[in-house]
């Protein structure tokens, strides 16, 4: 009964939109602010009623409703209520309807925000909201419809794919698709001012906030999903450059990118036609994410089933595209910027050098990762690039965005003095040099080798960049000692509140260089060894002695699969000065084989010890006559948590940036000057 | 009026590109001894299996994959050496197989197409910055937009000369 009636609510929704877009374009074109507010009344509608439809397959879940397809393929009677009230986004038709839920959301609250100078934006943000939402609700209803029913319902249903039965994978996707739906809002405004004809940087300031929301459910989703696959797909890495890992990357390095191109355009009124380009192919990069990952044209962990999605997606896809190179090019006079960017050593300069980085690496992995499909069609030979493309030709470019880190906040606005910057870079220098210094006595001198060089290196840049952005806080916070007289700590907690934007931004540089140690130490000293063991008896690796304690059966978490443990003792097999003596104890780790009759399954699930900066990572590769011998798979892997100590680091500088100053409060002040500078 | 600092910039773009080549070109090297099962799951990382996407065959856990590297310890067994085992698998299933495109041929292109990328779009930038300043006066700097003293004092600090 309740899936009927949310059925018919996401028709509705489906209505009210077509209805919000066409009213608010009738309404801009006849100036009838009436029309405009109906528009925008009728957007906002969607979210309550995309609300109800979601609460329909929510009901047939909790309901046992098996007759219900998409209920029975994701659920059944063994499957808890946490697993039931997720399984809403367990697969493709759920998800996809949960998607649409998403944006509703931010639909709604763009819609329900305080109008006021950018009014005149209105009605295009509804009608480009209202077209993008109504096209996935469409798609939704035409070939993923989650409210299908069998003629003959089965009496139980699959149960929800084991890989999903992760707090990570329970996350992952949400957060993700919150990341995906987010750039609607400042994507919707850009349309808006593009149509509007505005030259002004209205639309990105109205919507900084939103991206900003956008970006840093992105950044979660993509760690979060790093986490995931790190538990879960028992291969000991977090990034396995997967063609949808890579589709969601490439919004990211876009809309990172933006993210400091607005910058610019709000400092200097320069790079217009260049944000307007790089929000829209941030949006159409998510559509394509989205189209790769729904239509099934590529394999990978996440890819969905086949679907009839493709061509719709494809033929919206041509349309968004053509729309958004129409209004471009037909408004490239008005996009002029208001100063000349007259050399490269220049703070603008460096960041259009990051802006062409960032967008060279987003080309690359958007290439790559469709090359499967393109050589496929012309030749009939599926061509995959793996993991060691990837991290030769991307890899490299990150660490050229970790060098202009440090060098970004040397540089002054329009022309910087190169014996400043040179003088003022000395620190970072001297970092550079000492902790490459340092991690070349203590961990290549180890395990000589070219590549273990480069590492230290690499690391020696991370440094640099590292203390130049702690130097930009001890600077601000020296300077507003000097200038406004206070203690220290004082000081440095102002130098957040007042300037937000800036700090929270170098914090989450510090974030990422965090990251980018963490990835050094996985990438360059991460080494794995399988190894096959008797009963009782130890082997050793890397440092560490593994003693192999048996095989038993446990209890399934969800009494639908039937569970193997391996037992094993970790000790150190070598002393480790100053903090370890050979034979302490590790760990004990239980790694598991998780066997699923229903889905024909099999998950291996890695135990995991060692410390913080090194993790022993092992996995049950088999095992011989009920548990006599067996074999493992270890992984070491180390500085592995400075990659998720990066990503916490990084949404903290997140809500540095974005806590407590309101978007309007601040708006305003700034406008009158902003404006008079237009108007020059 | 581009004096040291342009030259410098171009320094530093200069040696990013340099070490970006450096990188590109080498490879890493892979110790090849140990058991026939180190050996196995060391030809096993570059291949891709074909129901595991995005793990490599070593790290994929399905009973194809498992037939697939019983394949290699089985040649491996019988004497054949890891290229030849590798070869093997190439002209069975194509170059497909292998995780990375081979540097050879028409493959080439996918390794070139980055750099390319790269190079181009940074020399387009410099070519549109140079145009500009070409065309226009230089402009202003930018005003100092300060809310507070310090901001001032900071940016002071930064364009200060030495």
């Amino acid at each position: 009964m309740l899936t009927d009636v949310g059925f018919y609510a996401v028709i509705l929704a489906l209505l009210v939109l077509v209805y919000a877009a066409g009213i608010s374009v009738v309404g801009a074109r006849r100036n009838d602010d009436r029309l405009v507010q109906s528009g925008r009344t009728a957007a906002s509608l969607a979210f309550p009623l995309m609300l109800i439809g979601a609460a329909g397959i929510w009901a047939a879940l909790l309901n046992n409703d098996y007759g219900v397809k998409y209920v029975a393929s994701v659920s059944s009677r063994a499957t808890p209520l946490f697993f039931r009230l997720t399984a809403l986004w367990g697969a493709q038709d759920g998800s996809l309807l949960f998607w649409c839920l998403l944006m509703s959301i931010f639909v709604f609250f763009a819609m329900r925000r305080p109008w006021r100078e950018d009014k005149s934006l209105l009605p295009y943000v509804t009608a480009t909201m209202a077209l993008v939402l109504a096209f996935f609700i469409g798609l939704t209803l035409v070939s993923a419809n989650p409210f299908a029913r069998f003629d003959f319902p089965p009496p139980d249903g699959r149960g929800l794919n084991p890989l999903l039965r992760h707090p990570g994978m329970i996350i992952h996707p949400p957060v993700l698709y919150a990341g995906f739906t987010g750039f609607i809002v400042p994507f919707a405004f850009c349309m808006a001012s593009l149509i509007t004809r505005r030259s002004d940087d209205l639309w990105l300031r109205s919507s900084r906030r939103w991206t900003l929301v956008g970006w840093v459910f992105l950044t979660c989703g993509l760690v979060l999903g790093g986490r995931w696959a790190h538990d879960v797909l028992g291969w000991g890495g977090y990034w396995a450059w997967d063609p949808v890992e890579n589709k969601s990357l490439v919004p990211w390095l876009l809309g990172t990118a933006f993210l400091h191109s607005a910058m610019i355009q709000e400092k200097r009124g320069m790079f217009k036609n260049w944000n307007v380009a790089l929000m829209m192919l941030t949006f159409g990069s998510i559509v394509w994410a989205t189209a790769i990952v729904r239509s099934g044209v590529l394999t990978s962990v996440h890819a969905f089933a086949q679907s009839s999605m493709g061509p719709i997606f494809l033929g919206f896809l041509v349309l968004m595209l053509s729309g958004m190179l129409y209004f471009w090019l037909t408004r490239l006079d008005v996009l002029k910027s208001d100063n000349q960017l007259d050399r490269m050593f220049s703070r603008e300069g460096i960041f259009l050098i990051q802006n062409v980085v960032f967008v060279s690496s987003a080309i690359t992995v958007f290439a790559l990762t469709s090359l499967p499909i393109a050589t496929e069609a012309f030749s009939g030979q599926r061509l995959t690039v793996g993991p060691p493309y990837f991290n030769a030709v991307v890899v490299p470019q990150f660490f050229v965005l970790v060098v202009l880190m440090g060098i970004a906040p040397l540089m002054a606005w329009a022309r910087a003095n190169g014996k400043t910057v040179a003088r003022q870079s000395r620190v970072g220098l001297f970092a550079a040099a000492l902790v490459a210094a340092l991690w070349f006595v203590t961990f290549t001198l180890r395990d000589m080798s070219f590549w273990t060089v480069v590492a230290a290196l690499l690391v020696g840049l991370c440094a640099y960049s590292l203390a130049i952005t702690l130097m930009e806080f001890a600077r601000g916070t020296r300077a507003r000692m000097t200038a406004n007289r206070e203690n220290a700590p004082t000081a440095l907690a102002r130098l957040f509140g007042r300037n937000q934007r800036r700090y929270g931004g170098y914090f989450i540089h510090l974030g990422v260089v965090v990251l980018a140690i963490g990835a050094i130490g996985k990438g360059f000293f991460g080494g794995d060894a399988i190894r096959n063991v008797a009963l009782n008896d130890t082997f050793t690796y890397r440092g560490y002695a593994f003693t192999y304690r048996g095989l038993q059966t446990v209890p399934c978490e969800f009494n639908d699969c039937q569970t193997l443990q391996a037992a094993l003792k970790v000790t150190r097999a070598e002393a480790a000065p100053p903090f370890a003596q050979a034979g302490d104890f590790v760990g004990a780790i239980y790694p598991h084989v998780d066997r699923y009759e229903v889905q024909q399954f099999t998950s291996t699930i890695a135990d995991i010890t060692g410390s913080f900066n090194e993790e022993v990572y092992v996995i049950l590769s088999a095992w011989e006559d009920e548990g006599a011998s067996a074999t493992f798979t270890v992984y070491i892997n180390p500085l592995i948590n400075w990659v998720w100590l990066g990503g916490v680091l990084m949404v903290v500088g997140f809500f540095l940036a974005f806590w407590r100053t309101a978007p309007e409060t601040v708006a305003r002040p700034v406008l009158a000057p902003a404006a008079g500078v237009a108007g020059k | 009026m581009s004096g040291r600092p342009g030259r410098a910039a171009r320094f530093i773009l200069g040696a990013l590109v340099l070490f970006l080549g450096v990188l590109l070109a080498a490879r890493p090297t892979q110790a090849q001894d140990g058991s026939l099962e180190e050996q196995t799951r060391e030809i096993a990382k570059h291949l891709n299996c074909p129901t595991c996407a995005g793990r490599n065959l070593a790290d994929c856990p399905t009973d194809t994959c498992a037939q697939w590297k019983g394949e290699i310890s089985t040649q491996l067994k019988a004497g054949r050496s890891a290229a030849q085992v590798t070869e093997y698998f190439i002209a069975r299933f194509g170059p497909g197989v292998l995780q990375e495109p081979p540097r050879e041929g028409g493959f080439l292109l996918a390794w070139i197409f980055p750099i390319v990328v790269f190079v181009g779009l940074i020399a387009a930038a410099f070519y549109v910055v140079r145009n500009s300043s070409r065309r226009g006066a230089p402009t202003a700097p930018a005003a100092a937009t300060a809310a507070d003293p310090y901001a001032v004092e900071l940016e002071r600090q930064v364009r200060e000369e030495a």
